[in-house]
């Protein structure tokens, strides 16, 4: 089997076949992560603009690198360039769901809500650590940053969603 | 208190007393960002990502096919000179020697012949050049058709 960064090579050459097995190896945590910083919006444009960066700039690629950085790179640069021009918010429908699904989008709202609270430094850590298991190492390359930072971006992430969970917890009850 | 082996919250409170204190608040936080688990179906989004991608894809075969020629045709076209040079010889004493035996109409009929058939060679030899560059990129093509 060949690596990602060979194939990362080939999609250099114009091989489809190379850039259809990068696809399937990444489409479900690229469109996860995006899922995650976005809210679940404009998803769709951002996982093509995504790949289609990956293709159009696939001969700058560092075959020595990581190649799953280098695409989580260009996801965090495009999901950053999203919230600068976020787009406002959509109205929620006016048809009453089912109560099951009404549990579950609360479930999932709970979940990205707290997300949405964190500053987009914090978050993408979270994602990054938390949903995608990358080691802070990973994290580190990704965003360009310190190991250290990593950890106190986390540290404050953590810091931050506790409290929001304790006030939470305490207006319930 | 998680069902993956080392989470970042977990791998977090090992290294942190601060939020290791907050082991309750943790546990809550950490079921409700599994809670948020709905996950995008991300076959829908690949197939339409592809159809952008492809036509980008295309170009820079086309780039990739262009520039690769242009490095093998200058390497292949070093030695022509060379190549020209030595046939004029040889055509030269092909003729001398045809001349000293035949009439010199059939000689000159001779060396006309071989420098024709030596151009047609050459001529054929750089034409393949891209005709087999080509090909790899055909075969893939084809694959994925």
């Amino acid at each position: 089997m060949q690596t990602d960064e060979a194939l990362a090579t080939r999609v250099a050459q114009g091989d489809e076949l190379a850039l259809r097995e990068l696809l399937r190896r990444y489409e479900r945590s690229l469109a996860n992560f995006l899922h995650r910083q976005t809210g679940g919006r404009d998803v769709e444009d951002l996982y093509q603009e995504t790949w289609l960066r990956v293709v159009r700039h696939a001969e700058r690629f560092d075959a020595t690198r990581r190649f799953s950085t280098w695409l989580f790179q260009i996801a965090i640069n495009l999901c950053r360039d999203w919230h600068r021009r976020r787009p406002p918010e959509p109205h929620p429908p006016d048809e009453e769901p089912a109560a099951a699904e009404l549990e579950r989008s609360e479930a999932a709202l709970d979940a990205q809500q707290l997300l949405g609270r964190l500053p987009e430094a914090q978050r993408e850590v979270v994602v990054l650590r938390y949903y995608h298991d990358l080691s802070e190492e990973d994290v580190a390359n990704i965003l360009g940053i310190p190991v250290g930072t990593v950890k106190s971006r986390m540290h404050q992430a953590i810091a931050r969603l506790g409290a929001l969970v304790r006030s939470e917890a305490r207006a319930a009850s | 208190m998680s069902t993956r082996p080392d989470d970042a919250l977990a791998a977090h409170a090992r290294e942190c007393d601060e939020c290791r204190a907050e082991s309750p608040a943790l546990a809550q936080l950490r079921s409700l960002l599994d809670a948020g688990g709905a996950e995008p179906d991300a076959a829908p989004l690949t197939q339409h990502a592809l159809a952008s991608l492809i036509p980008a894809l295309r170009v820079r075969a086309q780039a990739a096919f262009w520039r690769r020629l242009v490095r093998v045709l200058s390497v292949a076209l070093l030695p022509l000179p060379l190549i020209l040079a030595a046939d004029v010889w040889l055509l030269g004493h092909v003729y001398a020697l045809a001349a000293a035996w035949l009439p010199s109409t059939l000689a000159l009929y001779i060396v006309i012949s071989y420098a024709l058939s030596a151009l047609a060679v050459i001529g054929i030899t750089y034409a393949a050049i891209p005709l087999l560059l080509a090909r790899p990129l055909q075969t893939h093509e084809l694959a994925t058709a």
